[in-house]
């Protein structure tokens, strides 16, 4: 038998049995998922709900430097903490999601070697510990010197949180040099005015 | 008179054995016919590819035959391009129909869908596409005139136009290596598109059903409209003007209508230049959203007498066009807005009357693209929307808008917003389409669309994979094959790629429907988006749509798997005729003033 001959033993399909002809499952070979290159460091905005991961490895208390001009945080390690003693802050960062499905990371604030603290990080850590559970909404009240804390009602969804370690997280939020490990750090010589 | 056949044994040398058919036969009719009235067959060449065996029928010798010069059955193949026009001429024959149809013209539209297709979709931009051979355009020009010219032909004529005939014949056999490739039987996945492209050929013969049977229109009462379109245009205008205001002589005046938008406090989409809106679609979608300016927008889009003329309208009283299937990307019918009856004003549609004695049905699916999303994605959520029949509302009690004893009346406003962002999910609308849709500010309409992606997660994971799969290079398609590429030759865009597998699927499942539906001798005059109108004898019309019903319900069921769709009906008995909801105040207006004009003739 030639190639361009009938091959016999070949099924002919039958438009009238469509249910052989319909494709079950996934039919792509290719598909594609998103991927997490961006996590800012900021606390919550007044104008959004978010919520707190849970889980404790989710966690980090730290220290970090905040350069106010141009809004950015620098984890600072222990090893730099000498030169920068009276620039930090001691934190403890949070994993926290909004209602967009943002991910950012809440440095809250933590009362001081001393252990002293005000009302504003007060009323803020008691944000983050209600955003655990609860979907909560944050606005500075200067008047009275504190936030004002507002829980969603309703029944709104859990958020879904990304599979990565929170190693994995802190390395994409304080990538490209925002982790200061040294006095060579060159932030570290711009504050010293070098 | 004795059929002109002649053999000569072609060894195609390009696999096309591996098909698994005795015998491919590759036909083209040629044919010539009044606007809206059947086709009618001037002669026919059919070659079987096997044999090289070739068949030249004359228009006498066609008639003459009660039956197919070929075998039709399930052994043979059916090769041509357009099929639905070949199969409206074995229509108009009383010929035997072929079961297993190759249609070339799906099977390049399947090819090079959402790609650029530098020289159209007939069979000459096809030859070109592959770098094939082709007769020039001009040529073809020529000897199409000759046909419609309708006769009569001399014996040079005639020999002419058979040649021309088997000209395109040769041409098919040219084009099926370049198309079948991917068809031509070598594993299970090539066979699986075999039968999908005979699943494609299977409704291309529907399409002939349908467009040989014509939807009925009263036709005495269209004469009077084109007659006296003049003045009740003059009419029209003066009747809906008075609470507008928007016209000088005759002339819409863009001036006069910002100031009533402004007066009536309607916030209108602008042009990048700044100057209002004021296209089909747009003037659509607000009419939509304030019903104050439906009568406006019912008047814009009837002031086009070129419209009325150009209905297809036999003498038969049918209204009969070209319902081009898988002429739209989704593979959806795409017949021309100004030949099909369900394609001009809505208004119009009351020219849809009945024959005495018969009534007509208008099916459609409930909520097709919810169903779709629903039980293609696998959202439990959406699932349950959709069944609880009135996903609407569903939605607006699982995102806590409405509590879960509201009802349609009750909460009728949350469930107009809920379903202006149901809906516009389904056809790929974002939040500013959904807001003007709908009258809600874009911000919420923002919202709702948000707390959609909240509540239906599933579904939108589901839905923005097959996004990513289409520009990653790969392929979607629907259950049954029908294919959207994407690639630098594309200009398809994310948003109608997410909505490609709900619209696609959608035209799947009412294909499925049509190919049923006709093959069960059911008279349906047309399909009309996802809805078909049946014909039925009035003592049958409840019968028939029940039957009907039941097929459109297991063609939902074939594409969508464990779910099924939910099937409306509505029915017009004669003497009564057809009244769209949306044109029914145009169509009143219309009337008034026929009359009035018909007297003064008499007069």
């Amino acid at each position: 038998m030639s190639d361009d001959t009938n091959e016999k033993n070949t099924p002919a399909p039958n438009p009238f049995n469509p249910d052989s002809l319909r494709i079950t499952g996934d039919v792509n070979a290719v598909g594609a998922e998103k991927l997490l290159v961006r996590l800012p460091v900021r606390k919550p905005t007044k104008q959004e709900f978010f919520r707190v991961h849970v889980d404790t490895e989710y966690r980090l208390p730290c220290v970090i430097l905040e350069i106010k001009m141009e809004r950015e945080f620098y984890l600072v390690t222990p090893e730099a903490l000498p030169v920068l003693a009276e620039d930090v802050r001691r934190v403890e960062l949070r994993l926290c999601q909004n209602r967009q499905g943002a991910l950012f990371m809440w440095p809250v604030p933590m009362p001081g070697p001393d252990g002293r603290t005000n009302s504003w990080h007060e009323s803020a850590q008691k944000a983050s510990n209600l955003a655990e559970k609860s979907w909560i909404r944050m606005i500075a009240v200067m008047a009275e010197g504190d936030y004002a804390i507002y829980r969603a009602t309703g029944n709104i969804p859990d958020p879904q949180w990304p599979e990565k370690t929170f190693q994995e997280l802190l390395q994409i939020a304080f990538k490209d040099g925002k982790l200061i490990d040294s006095e060579d750090h060159p932030v570290v010589q711009q504050l010293n005015g070098a | 008179m004795t059929p002109s056949t002649s053999s000569n044994a072609t060894n195609t040398g390009d696999g096309l054995g591996r098909f698994p058919y005795h015998q491919i036969w590759c036909c083209d009719f040629e044919f010539h016919h009044v606007d809206g009235d059947l086709p009618v067959p001037v002669c026919m060449v059919a070659k079987e590819l096997r044999s090289g065996r070739v068949i030249r029928l004359w228009q006498d010798e066609l008639r003459q035959s009660g039956f197919p010069p070929f075998d039709t059955g399930p052994e043979a193949l059916f090769v041509a391009y357009y099929t639905s026009a070949e199969i409206g001429c074995f229509l108009a024959l009383g010929w035997r129909v072929p079961e297993r149809v190759l249609d070339l013209f799906t099977e390049f539209r399947a090819e090079t869908n959402g790609l650029w297709v530098p020289y159209g979709n007939g069979l000459l931009g096809a030859l070109n596409y592959f770098g094939l051979s082709a007769m020039g355009t001009e040529e073809k020009t020529e000897m199409r005139d000759l046909v419609l010219s309708g006769g009569p032909w001399d014996a040079n004529d005639r020999e002419a136009i058979l040649d021309y005939c088997q000209g395109d014949v040769e041409a098919l056999q040219r084009l099926i290596p370049s198309i079948a490739c991917k068809i031509l039987p070598k594993d299970d996945r090539s066979l699986l598109r075999l039968g999908q492209a005979l699943l494609r050929g299977r409704y291309m013969v529907a399409v002939a059903h349908m467009e040989h049977c014509g939807v009925p229109v009263d036709l005495p009462l269209l004469d009077r409209l084109r007659e006296s379109w003049g003045h009740i245009r003059n009419e029209l205008i003066m009747a809906v003007d008075a609470d507008y205001g928007v016209y000088e002589s005759g002339t819409f005046k863009m001036a006069r209508f910002e100031a009533w938008l402004v007066d009536k406090g309607i916030p209108w989409p602008r042009l990048p230049s700044g100057t209002l809106a004021t296209d089909e679609d747009t003037f659509r979608q607000m009419a939509r959203a304030y019903p104050a300016v439906a009568p406006l927008h019912e008047l814009r889009h009837s002031l086009g007498k070129l419209k009325l003329n150009s209905l297809h309208v036999g003498a038969d009283g049918r209204n009969r066009c070209l319902l081009s299937p898988f002429r739209s990307k989704t593979g959806r019918n795409q017949p021309s807005n100004a030949k099909f009856i369900f394609g001009p004003s809505r208004w119009l549609r009351g020219l849809i009357k009945p024959a005495p004695g018969y009534g007509i049905a208008y099916l459609d699916f409930g909520s097709q693209e919810i169903a779709i999303a629903a039980a293609l994605s696998g959202d439990e959520d959406m699932i349950d929307a959709y069944t609880s029949g009135d996903p609407y509302m569903t939605f607006a009690k699982q995102v806590g808008l409405a509590p879960p004893e509201a009802t349609k009346e009750s909460h009728k406003d949350v469930r107009n917003r809920c379903k202006a962002i149901v809906l516009g999910v389904g056809y790929g609308m974002g939040a500013e389409s959904m807001a003007y849709r709908a009258g809600l500010q874009v911000a919420e309409a923002r919202e709702l669309l948000r707390q959609h992606h909240e509540t239906y997660r599933v579904f939108w994971k589901w839905a923005e994979n097959n996004v990513n799969v289409a520009l990653a290079g790969g392929v979607l398609r629907t259950v049954y094959g029908w294919p959207i590429h994407s690639g630098s030759r594309s200009s398809l865009n994310d948003r109608s790629l997410l909505n490609f597998p709900m619209q696609a699927n959608g035209a799947e499942m009412l294909r499925m429907a049509a190919c049923m539906a006709t093959e069960a001798g059911l008279r349906i005059c047309a399909p009309i988006h996802d809805a078909l109108l049946l014909e039925a004898p009035l003592e049958r019309l409840d019968e028939d749509v029940f039957h009907l019903k039941s097929l459109m319900v297991k063609a939902s069921e074939m594409v969508m798997g464990t779910l099924a769709c939910r099937v409306d009906a509505d029915l017009v008995r004669y003497p009564d005729r057809y009244r769209d909801e949306g044109g029914g105040e145009m169509w009143d207006r219309v009337m008034k003033i026929l009359p009035a004009r018909t007297v003064r003739v008499v007069e």
